[in-house]
């Protein structure tokens, strides 16, 4: 199942009951939802934010959502995007000048169906950037290897010894690079029983720090993600 | 002449009144000028009926998505029936049904 957390989504509609509907859904769903009703203003949000995805109208007061994609495949980005649009001429539009959007919704729509859209369409952005490279069954991040069947940590190739409570950890990290777990959400993805509490995640992570990281006191792989929680370098 | 004429009548039966249009241009031959004129004609009325349909499809779309995004959220118990959501339905449904008496006079 996709993990939500923290995901961030700018959400582009010049109806502002259209965006405060989809905001209201997203968020229940846990997303972090940004809105904006012009392009000026979702240009300014999209840099400030940097989302993980992007619902756009295609047609705003300033300009076009198409435009939004235009400008931020110009400056190098490639954030997964979903146009809605009211009109079936436009679709034609956004299929034919293959500017990268990933799906498109037509007006009138139902929120829970824009809900799973998004979901679907981070789920193949993440598959397709952020997934973790396997090697038989051991997920490598760049000189870590995290080795399933063996039950083993390497570090360039060396291993790092680590315990099991700390395997569990780096397992579940691993697993998901680049994505921030708070401590609670880290302990439930560990289905633990009890025996590991938010204040000795700390120590863990710390221990894990000193035997993978090449300089404990400068992380590579181990980020804090501050006023959160953790997360795994992303894999590239 | 009637082969001009010809292929102008082919194009305007597949409604491409803009190249009908295009093929009547006979310098000299009144006939050919006035269903030129003709052809240029109903293009543009064709254009102006498209744009039309086009602006109208947009305000039914948005306003319809205005009303199924709310009332969702309502029965879903995501957003609360307060006086000004239900006034904001209704004027999206008026809008909605004001583009469609456009849309019936164009």
């Amino acid at each position: 199942m996709i993990d939500n957390r923290l995901k961030r989504v700018l959400v582009v509609d010049d109806e502002p009951e259209i965006g405060e509907a989809l905001r209201a859904y997203l968020e229940r769903e846990g997303f972090e939802v940004t809105g904006a009703a012009t392009l000026a203003s979702a240009l300014d949000a999209y840099r400030r934010i940097e989302p993980d995805l992007m619902l756009l109208d295609i047609t705003l007061p300033d300009g076009s959502g198409l435009d939004i994609l235009r400008a931020t495949q110009a400056e190098g980005r490639r954030t997964p995007a979903i146009m809605l649009t009211a009109r079936a001429e436009e679709v034609d539009r956004i299929v034919g000048l293959e500017l990268g959007a990933d799906d498109y919704i037509t007006k009138p729509f139902s929120p829970r169906e824009v809900v799973a859209r998004v979901r679907a369409v981070m789920r193949r952005a993440e598959i397709a950037a952020g997934a973790p490279r396997r090697a038989g069954n051991a997920i490598v991040i760049k000189d870590l290897e995290v080795d399933i069947d063996a039950h083993e940590v390497r570090m360039g190739g060396r291993n790092a010894d680590v315990t099991a409570t700390e395997f569990r950890i780096l397992r579940v990290l691993a697993e998901h690079p680049g994505q921030a777990f708070s401590r609670a959400a880290l302990l439930d993805a560990l289905h633990d029983d009890g025996s590991i509490f938010e204040r000795t995640l700390d120590r863990h992570i710390n221990n894990l720090r000193k035997k993978i990281e090449p300089d404990p006191e400068r992380p590579e792989y181990l980020h804090t993600v501050y006023g959160v929680g953790y997360k795994m370098r992303a894999r590239s | 002449m009637n082969r001009e004429l010809l292929r102008a009548l082919d194009l305007a039966i597949a409604r491409d009144w803009a190249g009908a249009a295009a093929a009547m241009q006979q310098p000299d031959d009144p006939v050919a000028e006035r269903l030129g004129g003709l052809f240029a004609d109903l293009d543009r009325q064709d254009e102006s009926r498209r744009r039309s349909t086009a602006r109208a499809r947009h305000e039914i779309g948005n306003a319809l998505a205005i009303v199924q995004a709310n009332l969702e959220g309502v029965i879903d118990g995501v957003l609360e029936a307060t006086p000004e959501r239900l006034a904001s339905m209704r004027d999206a449904l008026a809008s909605a049904g004001a583009a469609l008496d456009d849309l019936g006079r164009s």
